[in-house]
């Protein structure tokens, strides 16, 4: 054991005083020799004119270094390859016991190089587990006090010289990626200056251009003072940046785009105190495509507090506003929308995990045009480590936009794609939309929605007033968008255009015109016969109407009282009634009344049921028409009381006669009329449309089915041709003369007989 | 000169140019079309575009709105390649090139569905009414080949100026193997076998079911009746019979003047419902100063109502004529037994009955005629040429009649006339519609006794054949032939047509005919002189009916000495059909 401890501390003493002996004599082992050695055993082009490295010993823990080459090259494919004329590198270090630990003084550097090349080797990509990443620990303070964490002496004491004059560096980044730099450097007693530029190219294409002048003032107070410049010529993008650091590193990037119809303006400020960072962001974006001329961010200053070195809170208020409206006769509309936006969010740093509770609001100030308030809390989790996201939970979700007049809306939009359509242009007043949300985790991606719709519109013959509550849940990964709610319509009355005694036109482009695309997909569809990837269901939606919705037509002296009970559900149960309530019509040229016209919808059924009831009452009779069936196969039933033959209703129906008024050949019309109706040739519409025409009767061709109107010259004259098709034919001209009497004019031909003309004066009776 | 062929040349070109260049219409100040055809929008499109002054709601139509209404209305009439562009307060709007079809293909049709057939589709303008057209001839197509409950859809590509129509022709259905119908409307049951134009377990064709609705109103008892055709939910053809019938009886009385005979009075009674079998009586009695009559005619039926075919047909119908060349007053009654047969393309009636007739003429010489006969007529008809006697275009007709008198039941003489004819169209290669309709009608009719010679003596002239006319040889007067007698023993008549179909606008139907006959003065015998007449034509399909105008030469073969100068024959006539 004895033994053991005094070679141990021979050992210890002979590498002290080995070590003691290279300190002071640090030239036995670096020296131009060894280096020579060592460049040709490891194969290294490398060589010089000159070569000095001496080492003075200023005293025990100091030493003064000097290093002074001439050419010195070398040349090591593909990584390496340069040249320096003059290497000269002289200061004077100690080792101190305080921070900095090695204290520097007396530098004089002066390098000059006419070519540095070096190659960078290709990146590698490092497993997440390889380099956990952590927010470095920053303190910046003040110049002098950054330097002196570093720099044991004053800066004007470390620096004695310095001249760096390398030019050109170039780095090859990657096989197409070439950085071409140059690097210059001058001190005087005072300050030490320095020059850098470099140009970024990919395959000879400049991506990147940039140049820095910076000073450093090395006498009290240090300050340092940068400008710069960096463009990208691509986007036509330039950035001017000046930095300053005395008392706090403080910058201002002023950025310009310029590409094509986007110009960008934007000045930031940044101010680095050591608890708190601030970037204050101003500019402006335009582009002629947006419908107003540019969007100004006014006051955006990102403030980032700091705790022990480290993030802790983020704060960032932002105005912005969109200015200039590109409208025509924008009377009474703003010139400028002004948004207010604040985000808010702690920040913690825990150990690997990054936690953040940003709170961001938006509002749009008041104005004519609407209000605009949202609301929206997140809490989210980072695994640094891994790189990703663990949670992401919405807390709240609120948003609301009040647009206070529908007027300023329909006069901003008046003249494009998004113009509000007639007849709503004209109503007047007020709409707001809320949306909110409960407590969600966004990453399941699985939200659910609540927002209500009120409208409170009227003008001078219209309202519409509405309230309504959906529930929308989205389901982005099937993806899948459910409905449920209620659609209250309060109070609505609306003007339908203008509809003449003639065919009304077609509302709306005929879906069976498609384009060829359409078409395949829907011979593909109906070949395939599989269900559709449904992505929106109705789960649940009710419609009703608080009372009658009023719908007024020229053609009508009242409006259409219309209410509405609606249920769907799964988006293919539809139940539920359309009401038309009792009003006063015309029909047939005469006064009846719609006593009810209901089309309901029952479960399991894909038509609608219909159930109408017009009512037309004389002095003698009252009669009923039913419309009955569904609306694919209307049925239209005739009853009266007293109980008359559907032939005799439907003479007092077309001319307000009893059956024993009437000429054969009205029957005949009345016939022909009640077999259109029997056979449904008569859409509903052409039925409400006949009692509008100035012509009285027609005839109805069961060979064809079709009807046409059979000429009446007037009011009492009729054309008819009969014919047994044998043997005769006749054309009969026929006047009604009043009560029963008619008087005719018949031309008969016959096969064995001379055309004959015949004119009578008639009197009839049925019975 | 050449300067002045320049400067007119330049005037030429301009206004050339001009006429091609496309109109500007202006329906209000804020809408501008510029088309090539005149676009005639009606009222209220004009008021749905441009905004209504009337209208407070509707009196400001927003750019994208009015460009909505203007493309739907377009496309109403063909265009879909319309161009919009908003300059400052206007609509300018570019209508472009109406789209015509070009192409269209049915898809999945069934055997026997022949749509190569469909014409006149091809260079029409491509609007929803085109579709809607062709939708609806192809389910009535299927229906009428035992689809009973097709279902079509229709699509069109504008851009490519086609229209594919898709075909779901579902299984075929044969009527119902009753006759009896459960009435819609009402609890009634009835048969309809008189009127039915199909066969029970007959495969379904819906012409058949419109051909009976047809029957019912021409037989005037039902004054309306149509088939409910559906099909149920297991795919079950539902067919019910909706009947609307009217009061049964009619009064008229007229009194006015004719052509023929003057100053008239006519009295009519009709009862269409005398018992529950749906049996008829009609009587007129006419009154003028040169012909008074009294015709009465019965149509009785029996058993439940519309069951039976079979009916007998008791008729008695009284005239006096005082005509200038002579006075006449004759009586005849007549009982005929009648009856129906349906077969699955065709329909049949025979009557046969006697009657007897009395003419005692009193000027220029008294003479008596007294005579009991024989009446008996078969018909054939098939169901196409019934379905469009409105419109012919298809099918056949035979008839034959013999009437007989016997000189043992009073006439001078017994001598029997009979007659026969047949009538047949064909559509052209069934085009529909139909491009060419070819018609040939034959008529023949002979007496027979045991001596001709007594022939002019015997049978009265009313009796006897005559020929010329617009039903027969149109190139000739009425009744012209025979020219140098009155009335032919036997004759022979035979007329070819071609009419062109569905082509010219307005529905003009130009056609050309051929008309040829014999006649003689024996029986059985022609005498070998052929009057012929070819002739042209225009037939017109008005709303109230069919107009015919025809223009014929009437020439003589082997005229024989005939006296004849061959003339240019106009004859115009209303309901007649070849």
């Amino acid at each position: 054991m004895k033994k053991l401890l005094i070679a141990l501390l021979i050992i210890f003493l002979l590498v002290i005083g080995v070590a003691t002996f290279l300190w002071f004599n640090p030239s036995v082992f670096l020296n131009e020799k060894n280096l020579n050695r060592v460049a040709k055993s490891a194969d290294l082009d490398l060589h010089w004119n000159t070569f000095r490295l001496d080492f003075k010993n200023t005293g025990l823990l100091s030493k003064e270094i000097i290093l002074d080459t001439e050419k010195f090259c070398l040349n090591h494919p593909p990584r390496l390859d340069f040249c320096f004329d003059k290497i000269l590198v002289q200061f004077h270090f100690s080792i101190q016991f305080q921070k900095p630990y090695v204290a520097f003084r007396d530098l004089n550097l002066d390098i000059i190089s006419k070519y540095f090349y070096v190659t960078l080797p290709d990146e590698q990509k490092e497993g997440a587990m390889d380099k956990p990443f952590q927010w470095p620990r920053i303190h910046l303070g003040s110049l002098d006090e950054f330097m002196g964490r570093f720099l044991a002496y004053l800066p004007e004491e470390t620096i004695k010289n310095i001249h760096v004059d390398m030019d050109p560096l170039v780095v090859n980044l990657s096989k197409q990626l070439q950085l071409n730099a140059s690097l210059k450097s001058d001190s005087t007693q005072e300050k030490v200056q320095l020059k850098t530029t470099a140009v970024l190219n990919q395959a000879d294409v400049k991506k990147f251009e940039a140049q820095l002048n910076a000073v450093l003032t090395l006498q009290a107070p240090i300050r340092l003072q940068a400008e710069g410049a960096f463009t990208l010529p691509g986007p036509n993008m330039t950035n001017n940046l000046q930095i300053h650091w005395q008392d706090r590193p403080e910058f201002t990037l002023k950025t310009t785009v310029d590409f094509k119809k986007l110009k960008i303006d934007l000045e930031t400020d940044g101010s680095l105190a050591p608890k708190k960072w601030t970037l204050k962001i101003a500019g402006d974006i335009r582009h002629s495509s947006l419908p107003f001329e540019r969007l100004i961010i006014s006051d955006c200053p990102i403030q980032l507090a700091f705790q022990n070195d480290q993030p802790s809170q983020l704060e960032w208020p932002c105005d912005f506003a969109i200015a200039n409206l590109r409208v025509r006769r924008a009377k009474g509309l703003p010139k400028t929308l002004e948004f207010k936006t604040n985000l808010v969010s702690p920040l913690n740093f825990d150990k690997q995990n990054f936690s953040a509770h940003p709170v961001f609001k938006i509002n749009m100030e008041k104005s004519s045009l609407g209000e605009l308030h949202a609301l929206t809390q997140i809490d989210a989790l980072i695994d640094l480590d891994r790189r990703e996201i663990k949670k992401l939970q919405a807390e709240q979700l609120k948003a609301e936009l009040f647009i206070p007049s529908l007027t300023a809306w329909e006069r901003l939009l008046k003249d494009n794609r998004w113009a509000i359509p007639a007849p709503f242009n004209v109503l007047k007043g007020s709409i707001r939309l809320t949306a909110a949300s409960r407590s969600t985790e966004l990453l399941r991606k699985n939200f659910s929605l609540y927002s209500s719709l009120q409208t409170d519109l009227a003008s001078e013959t219209q309202t519409l007033k509405t309230s309504t509550q959906i529930e929308l849940d989205l389901d982005l990964q099937k993806p899948l968008v459910t409905l449920s709610g209620i659609v209250s319509l309060d109070d609505i009355s609306i003007d339908l255009p203008y509809l003449g005694i003639e065919q009304p036109p077609q509302f709306k482009p005929d879906a069976r015109f498609m384009s060829k695309k359409k078409l395949q997909k829907k011979i593909k569809k109906d070949e395939e016969s599989k269900a559709t990837n449904t992505k929106f269901v109705i789960d649940d939606l009710r419609i009703k109407t608080a009372r009658p919705m009023r719908f007024s037509t020229r053609l009508l002296d009242a409006p259409i009282p219309i209410d509405i009970n609606y249920h769907i559900r799964k988006s293919k149960f539809l139940t539920g009634q359309i009401m038309v309530r009792q009003m006063g019509l015309n029909l047939f040229k005469r006064k009846a009344t719609l006593q009810k016209f209901n089309i309901t919808n029952f479960k399991d059924s894909d038509v609608q049921d219909l159930d109408g009831l017009i009512t037309y009452k004389t002095s003698e009779v009252l009669i009923k028409i039913l419309i009955i069936g569904t609306t694919e196969k209307p049925t239209i039933e005739l009853l009266s009381v007293p109980p008359l033959s559907r032939q005799q209703i439907l003479s007092v129906l077309l001319y307000n006669k009893s059956l024993q008024q009437l000429a054969d050949e009205e029957k005949s019309t009345a016939s022909q009329m009640d077999q259109a109706l029997l056979n449904n040739a008569f859409g509903l519409i052409s039925l409400f449309f006949l009692s509008s025409t100035p012509i009285e009767s027609v005839y109805y061709d069961p060979t064809t089915q079709s009807y046409t109107a059979q000429v009446r010259l007037d009011d009492q004259t009729s054309l008819s041709l009969g014919s047994d098709f044998e043997k005769s034919q006749q054309f009969t001209l026929r006047r009604r003369l009043g009560g029963p009497w008619s008087i005719s004019t018949e031309l008969e031909q016959t096969e064995d007989a001379n055309d004959v003309v015949t004119t009578l004066v008639e009197w009839f009776k049925r019975f | 000169m050449r300067s002045k062929f320049a400067f007119f040349s330049l005037i030429l070109f301009s206004l050339t140019t001009f006429a091609k260049e496309s109109a500007v219409e202006h329906p209000c100040s804020t809408i501008e079309i510029h088309t090539q055809e005149k676009l005639k929008l009606s009222k209220t499109e004009r008021k749905w575009i441009c905004g209504d002054d009337e209208s407070s709601s509707w009196q400001k139509i927003p750019p994208w709105q009015a460009r909505f209404f203007l493309k739907t209305f377009l496309q109403d009439r063909g265009y879909h390649k319309p161009s919009f562009e908003v300059r400052g307060d206007r609509l300018i709007t570019k209508v472009g090139e109406k789209t015509v079809l070009k192409s269209f293909r049915f898809i999945s049709p069934p055997e026997g569905f022949h749509p190569e057939k469909r014409r006149k589709l091809k260079g029409r303008a491509l609007t929803p009414g085109l579709l809607s057209e062709i939708e609806g001839w192809t389910k009535a197509r299927l229906q009428n080949r035992g689809y009973a409950c097709p279902k079509v859809e229709v699509t069109s590509v504008p851009k490519e100026g086609s229209m594919q129509i898709f075909i779901e022709s579902g299984k075929k259905h044969y009527f119902p193997k009753t006759s009896l119908f459960e009435v819609r409307g009402s609890d009634r049951e009835v048969y309809l076998n008189r009127y039915e134009a199909f066969l029970p377990g007959q495969l379904f064709d819906l012409s058949l079911t419109q051909l009976t609705a047809n029957r019912m109103v021409y037989d005037e008892f039902h004054l309306s009746s149509y088939f409910d055709v559906s099909c149920n939910d297991q795919n079950e053809l539902q067919l019910a019979p909706r009947l609307v019938t009217g009061d049964p009886q009619l009064i008229s009385a007229g009194v006015g003047f004719n052509t023929e005979v003057g100053t008239l009075a006519r009295f009519r009674y009709k009862h269409t419902q005398m018992d529950d079998s749906g049996s008829y009586f009609e009587s007129q009695l006419f009154l003028s100063f040169v012909e008074q009559s009294f015709e009465n005619s019965f149509k009785l039926y029996d058993g439940p109502p519309y069951r039976d075919r079979d009916y007998w047909m008791p008729r008695l119908f009284l005239r006096n004529e005082i005509e200038g060349k002579y006075e006449a007053t004759s009586a005849s009654l007549a009982l005929l037994y009648g009856s129906t047969f349906e077969f699955e393309d065709f329909r049949s009636e025979f009557r046969l009955g006697p009657a007897y007739n009395h003419t005692t003429i009193r000027e220029p010489a008294r003479n008596t005629f007294v005579s009991f006969s024989t009446q008996g007529e078969f018909s054939l008809q098939s169901h196409d040429y019934e379905y469009f006697l409105r419109d012919p275009r298809e099918g056949w007709q035979v008839s034959s009649t013999l009437e007989s008198a016997f000189e043992k039941l009073g006439a001078n003489r017994t001598f029997h006339q009979w007659t026969y004819q047949h009538q047949w169209l064909s559509n052209w290669n069934d085009w529909d519609p139909p491009l060419m309709i070819l018609g040939w009608r034959f008529k023949v009719g002979t007496f027979l006794m045991d001596d001709d010679r007594l022939f002019y003596a015997v049978v009265p002239e009313t009796l006897r054949f005559y020929l010329g006319g617009d039903a027969n040889l149109r190139g000739f007067g009425r009744k012209q032939i025979p020219i140098d007698r009155l009335g032919s023993m036997t004759y022979l008549y035979q007329g070819f047509e071609a009419r062109v179909g569905e082509v010219f606008p307005y529905n003009l139907q130009p056609f050309v005919f051929l008309d040829l006959a014999w006649e003689g003065e024996r029986s059985l015998k022609l005498s070998r002189t052929l009057y012929y007449s070819p002739g042209f034509g225009l037939r017109w399909s008005s709303f109230i009916g069919p107009i015919r105008a025809t223009l014929s030469q009437g020439s003589v073969l082997f005229a024989d000495n005939l006296n004849f100068k061959p003339h240019w024959q106009f004859y115009l006539s209303l309901g007649r059909e070849f």
